[in-house]
């Protein structure tokens, strides 16, 4: 790792699934004290964060770590931990392993999120079962620090709090991955947003860089081509024409439209995810 | 080795009732069949003297030794024969459960986190199962043991350290083997099958050059030896290799076992531990 700052670098990397290559030749960096986002809608991000935990096969390419890094810690999507150990127990066998963690802390971020500590983890809900993972990764105070849809099965106000200690993390020099299937559950907290579809990273945008959110004009029927008039690029979709336009040119678009009287359409707003994906589309094509 | 006590807790901690009953279990019944016996001793002398008088072959069949004035020795000696395959079965079930119930629990992710792999995860397990049994094993010598100088047998006591001694190499043998079905099964219930199978088969096979002496010996007895008898006897002396198949058998007092079978049951054991190890560990814990 020559980088002062580079804590992970995935370089040219192919994630098999059976005969199939669920990711193939992804290069990213992961700089010291960041927020990185992976989105895909196909799921395909966590697979990534598995292969860096060393938990999945790569089929070719390399995972390079900085000299020193050993602590990783991963927290899976949806699994559910049905053991018959107590929450306290779990975290205690944790702290046996491994001498740097902080079991204190572990059993104050239970009491924080109102887990019993006597409770066996086969009784606690999918979302304190969540959060006892991701207490058990916390725990750690890990160099990166990976989460498959930290969002999934955790309320808004829980993970408010769990975002706190992710800063506590962050501001200690801690990557922090997310892999996510939508940018609408991440929002614009992280520093960093890779973008990828089928299997390949084709989009990646530091937070100042975002897209706007767009509207969409979708226009059925009629001359559409019309009312382009070079305002704006026209994709042609079955037989729809669907218009992408900033929200200032969209309203002015609907009220020509209005007034000629002539085609039916309507205005839809965009999801910051649809406006990459559809990006994604025309560049694919 | 940090990560062997961390299995260590997690082991001790979802299964010590288990555990107890594993190792108490067995003592908490010899320690009533030596009460019975002792009572049976008192108050009925010649119950030991009138029914363990069995014919030779009998004994030989079973592998036995010879009989004890003392009832509790004979009813022992008795009990020894189911025991091994009570323990190898008991030891295989739990030592391949043990490994296979942290997929089904959903925890191999959360031990990865701690830096414990899957071959981590397989040696301490076996460490754990194989100590639980040699723990037994010994609390059982040694209650055995206190129980002989009770009844001023103490001949009996090189006997029975050389059985549990035995018993104990059988069982890493065995637990080895359990470690191997564990490795390549996804539920315990398919496992628990095959390990059942295994265990019975294999038994009931080694002791079929016994069962045709058995009944080379009965023609004898009844006045029928000719032909059939002489070659019953040869057949069991041709099969007798099949000993080999069942180590628990190994254990009985009157088998005489080759020093050539223990040296290959350790290579065996080698060799399914390292198979074991390397298709357990082979895949990755999310492939």
């Amino acid at each position: 790792m020559t980088e002062k700052e580079l804590l992970c670098r995935i370089q040219e990397v192919t994630i098999p699934s059976g005969s199939d290559e669920i990711l193939k030749e992804v290069n990213l960096d992961f700089e010291r004290g960041t927020v990185v986002a992976v989105i895909d809608r196909q799921q395909n991000g966590g697979r990534l964060l598995q292969a860096i935990a060393g938990m999945r096969s790569i089929k070719s390419g390399q995972i390079v770590l900085a000299d020193g890094l050993h602590k990783i810690q991963y927290v899976p999507d949806d699994i559910i931990c049905y053991d018959s150990l107590e929450v306290g127990q779990f975290l205690k066998g944790f702290s046996i392993n491994c001498k740097n963690v902080d079991l204190e802390k572990g059993l104050k971020l239970c009491q924080l999120f109102g887990i019993e500590e006597r409770e066996q983890l086969l009784n606690l809900t999918f979302e304190q079962n969540r959060l006892v993972a991701m207490i058990q990764a916390l725990m750690a105070e890990p160099q990166i620090l990976l989460l498959d849809n930290p969002h999934n099965m955790i309320s808004d106000e829980t993970y408010a709090l769990l975002t706190k200690e992710f800063e506590t993390l962050k501001t200690n020099g801690t990557v922090i991955l997310i892999a996510s299937a939508s940018f609408e559950q991440i929002g614009v907290a992280c520093d960093t947003y890779h973008f990828m579809k089928d299997g390949m990273l084709y989009k990646s945008y530091k937070n100042d860089e975002l897209p706007k959110p767009a509207k969409v004009l979708m226009v059925r029927g009629g001359d559409a081509t019309a009312f382009a008039d070079g305002m704006f690029e026209l994709l042609w979709e079955q037989d729809e024409k669907r218009c992408y336009l900033s929200e200032e040119k969209a309203v002015s678009l609907a009220k020509k439209l209005q007034a000629s009287n002539c085609v039916d359409f309507m205005v839809e707003q965009l999801s910051m995810d649809e406006v990459v994906y559809e990006e994604f589309e025309r560049w694919h094509s | 080795m940090a990560f062997v006590k961390t299995i260590f807790y997690y082991e001790i901690t979802r299964k010590k009732k288990k555990m107890f009953w594993h190792i108490l279990g067995p003592c908490l019944v010899y320690a009533l069949l030596f009460l019975v016996c002792l009572l049976v001793d008192k108050f009925a002398p010649d119950f030991n003297n009138t029914y363990f008088r069995w014919p030779d072959m009998v004994k030989e069949f079973l592998g036995m030794g010879s009989w004890n004035r003392n009832l509790y020795i004979n009813l022992w000696q008795l009990s020894v024969l189911c025991y091994p395959l009570y323990l190898v079965y008991v030891l295989m079930i739990e030592v391949s459960s043990s490994v296979i119930e942290e997929k089904r629990l959903e925890t191999t992710v959360y031990l990865h986190n701690m830096g414990i792999g899957r071959r981590k995860i397989m040696v301490a397990k076996g460490l754990f199962w194989f100590g639980v049994a040699g723990v037994g094993l010994l609390v059982l010598l040694v209650e055995n043991a206190v129980f002989a100088l009770i009844l001023q047998a103490e001949g009996w006591l090189i006997n029975m350290s050389g059985y549990y001694g035995k018993l104990f190499f059988v069982s890493v043998i065995l637990g080895g083997m359990g470690l191997f079905f564990a490795s390549y099964h996804k539920k315990e219930a398919d496992c628990e099958e095959r390990i059942l199978g295994f265990v019975l088969l294999s038994f009931f096979v080694s002791r079929l050059p016994a069962f045709l002496k058995l009944l080379s010996e009965i023609l004898i007895a009844t006045d029928r030896a000719g032909s059939l008898s002489d070659n019953l006897r040869i057949l069991a002396e041709r099969f007798r290799v099949l000993e080999i198949l069942s180590p628990p058998t190994w254990c009985w007092f009157a088998a005489e076992i080759p020093g050539e079978y223990w040296i290959c049951g350790a290579v065996v054991t080698v060799i399914m531990g390292v198979a074991a190890f390397s298709i357990y560990g082979h895949g990755k814990v999310m492939d």
